[in-house]
């Protein structure tokens, strides 16, 4: 018992070991990739989206990493708005006498991945479900995909601890 | 010994029932009453704040409460720490069950109201919970965003249909068998670091009296239709505490515990098998967070039309008349149930069974566990798998809407007070930046957590290690998609990757 016990706990060692080591690794080689990173030149991107009860044209808005975005939001029938999570920017659009036709957000699409943006005017039942997307594009692709490669080694190394290889 | 082996069971447990505090509060007849009253006030409010309340989903406190708060709670707290901890003090048998018994909190010898049927066999499994589930699920977009709606499912739910079950049948028929749900909070209890179990078998086995089910002047008979001593899961034990207060050999325990075999024990020696109606809720729950993540959060407007199966031009004579005129869409509601009985019933459990074939082939065909069980007992790890997917879900809307909930506090009824002057408080969501991370760290964590749980179930069907290992491939592989579908259903494919370049960049 206690010799298939020092046993398990030396494999044990020698796993954490090896994992600490792939994490090391993977660590140099983003830390390589960030270096190596090609420098996009950011650009002005507009986009003239329309909202409805309850959707945005067009409900996916693409752009890379860096850009200065300048969202112009109209609307085709009540009040509404634009929120952008991750990036904490907002519009409201009030419909009335005096008020603007449209409202525009403006903002530097600095960090990569997938935003929600969302209405901020309740404009009806399905209000708070009147959701659109945003999606950055890494500058650094390379970076990118050597984080998804992390996760991935992350996961595998957890099924072999779990499967004791 | 042998059984000890393959099934890892538990790496600490303590009996809650030794702390002598404890032990008197629930073994009181009033125990339970005093969990269920204040809620069941809660829930009258909730209906009547349904009806009277604005008419505007999110300035309503019933839909408000019942779709995030409840649902938050439930799946984030109470059922995966507490297990079936709500049903303890769930209002919606309370009636029912207080008719049955004449009494509030006594024991009484003498018959209470109702017929007291007994429950046909047939139905003793939990299908007819997947389909009210189901039923609740495919008005999922009204229910959510109109008042009314909740409103007349809480009147249905806590006082119409469970008071008829109990009036007609005998204990908790409507608990066990019918209610929506109780389904998922059976099957997520599984989990929970709590459960309630004899002390030693041994001792039920020679214990002739079972007061634990056939009731004594202390309390009840198992309203749940369960015996104590054949208890190895936690799915159908509603934690009510009668068998504490019935037990005269004090055989009973409430145990916190860490680790636990929930999800691949085997019944008892001569209790009914495992059927499909458990993996099939499995199945449901499985789908339905993705479904529900696109409607509610996705970028696709065509599921949220579909899932709003009334819709209108007259919704801007809300803010004239307060009133709400909608026109019904049939057509969108036949498509909102096709996706939703579809999905769930044919296009996830066949997904599943052809990996499940995989696993059989790959383990060796011909000596291996017959397909069905192993089709049944690989979606167990469904449940690790679509929990964390559900507290992916309910973290999200719990952040970005709780913000209304507080307003709404401060004017209930839609009486123009201010209670705690947070009326006027507007919509903020919160931790939207950190939002993904924690979403991705749950999943990726619940990802592990189901590998963990399928090389547990694996080696309980298989004595060769060699083959509990291929068999397990597959499952694991549909556990990683599944893993990356909820991942990119929340983030977006490449913002998996995007995400964690922005982490280390
Ligand atoms: S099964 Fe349903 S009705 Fe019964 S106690 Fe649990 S949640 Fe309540
Ligand atoms: S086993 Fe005991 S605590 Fe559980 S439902 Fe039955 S009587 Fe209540
Ligand atoms: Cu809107």
């Amino acid at each position: 018992m206690g010799r298939r016990r020092t046993k398990r706990l030396n494999n044990f060692k020698k796993r954490l070991l090896a994992t600490i080591l792939v994490l090391a690794l993977a660590t140099v080689l983003i830390k390589l990739s960030v270096a190596t990173a090609q420098v996009l030149e950011p650009k002005v991107r507009y986009f003239e989206v329309h909202a409805r009860q309850w959707a945005y044209k067009p409900s996916v808005i693409e752009v890379d990493q860096g850009d200065i975005v300048v969202i112009n939001l109209f609307t085709d029938d009540v009040s509404h708005g634009i929120y952008i999570e991750g990036y904490d920017v907002k519009a409201d659009l009030i419909l009335g006498e005096g008020m603007p036709s449209n409202v525009t957000v403006k903002f530097k699409a600095d960090r990569p991945g997938v935003f929600t943006f969302r209405c901020t005017v309740t404009c009806g039942p399905f209000h708070p479900f009147m959701t659109g997307k945003l999606i950055v594009r890494p500058a650094t692709p390379l970076n990118a995909s050597m984080g998804s490669a992390v996760i991935s080694a992350i996961v595998a190394m957890a099924i072999l601890y779990i499967w004791r290889w | 010994m042998a059984q000890k082996a393959r099934y890892p069971g538990y790496k600490y447990r303590f009996d809650l029932l030794k702390i002598p505090i404890i032990k008197r509060i629930v073994k009181s007849r009033s125990f339970q009453f005093a969990v269920i009253f204040p809620n069941f006030v809660v829930f009258i409010i909730l209906m009547v704040s349904a009806f009277i309340g604005s008419p505007v989903g999110n300035k309503n406190l019933a839909v408000l409460v019942v779709w995030i708060l409840w649902w938050a709670a439930l799946m984030i707290v109470l059922t995966p720490l507490g297990g079936r901890l709500w049903c303890m003090m769930c209002p919606m048998p309370a009636i029912g069950e207080w008719l049955q018994r004449r009494t509030f909190t006594k024991k009484k010898r003498e018959k209470g109201y109702g017929l007291a049927k007994k429950w046909p066999r047939k139905l003793d499994n939990i299908w007819l919970q997947n389909f009210s589930f189901l039923t609740v699920s495919t008005f999922i977009g009204v229910l959510t965003t109109r008042p009314w709606a909740t409103g007349i499912m809480l009147v249905l739910l806590v006082l119409v249909l469970p008071t008829i079950f109990h009036m007609v049948f005998e204990k908790r028929v409507w608990c066990r068998y019918i209610c929506p749900v109780s389904g998922f909070i059976g099957l997520y209890s599984m989990v929970a670091p709590i459960e309630l179990r004899v002390k030693d078998r041994g001792v039920c086995l020679k214990h002739i009296g079972k007061e634990c089910i056939r009731g004594s002047p202390a309390g009840y008979g198992c309203p749940w239709f369960e015996f104590p001593q054949n208890l190895n899961r936690n799915a159908y034990c509603g934690l009510c505490m009668e068998c504490v207060k019935t037990c005269p050999l004090d055989n009973i325990a409430l145990n916190i515990r860490l680790g636990g075999n929930d999800l691949y024990v085997e019944p008892w020696h001569g209790i009914k098998k495992k059927g499909l109606d458990e993996p099939f809720k499995a199945f449901i729950m499985s789908t339905l967070a993705v479904i529900y993540a696109l409607v509610f959060a996705g970028p696709d407007p065509w599921f949220k039309d579909v899932a709003n199966i009334f819709g209108g031009e007259t919704f801007s004579r809300i803010f004239v008349d307060n009133v709400l005129q909608e026109s019904f869409h049939p057509e969108r509601l036949a498509t909102f149930a096709a996706i939703v009985w579809g999905s769930t019933l044919v296009v996830m459990p066949v997904a599943f069974l052809i990996f499940v074939v995989a696993a059989k082939a790959l383990s060796g065909w011909k000596d291996s566990p017959p397909l069905k069980k192993m089709f049944i007992n690989y979606s167990y790890m469904l449940v690790p798998l679509s929990l964390t997917a559900w507290i992916a879900f309910a973290l999200y809307i719990l952040l970005i809407n709780g913000s209304y909930i507080i307003a709404v506090i401060s004017d209930p009824l839609n009486f123009g007070w201010n209670l705690f002057g947070t009326k006027d408080l507007p919509w903020t969501p919160i931790g939207t930046s950190v939002i993904p991370y924690i979403q991705a760290a749950i999943i990726i964590f619940g990802l592990i957590w189901t590998v963990n749980t399928i090389k547990n179930i694996s080696k309980a069907m298989f004595e060769s290690r060699s083959k509990a290992i291929r068999s397990a491939i597959p499952i694991v592989v549909f556990a990683i998609i599944y893993a990356i579908l909820v991942l990119n259903v929340w983030l977006g494919v490449f913002d998996v990757r995007g995400l964690l370049g922005g982490l280390i960049g």
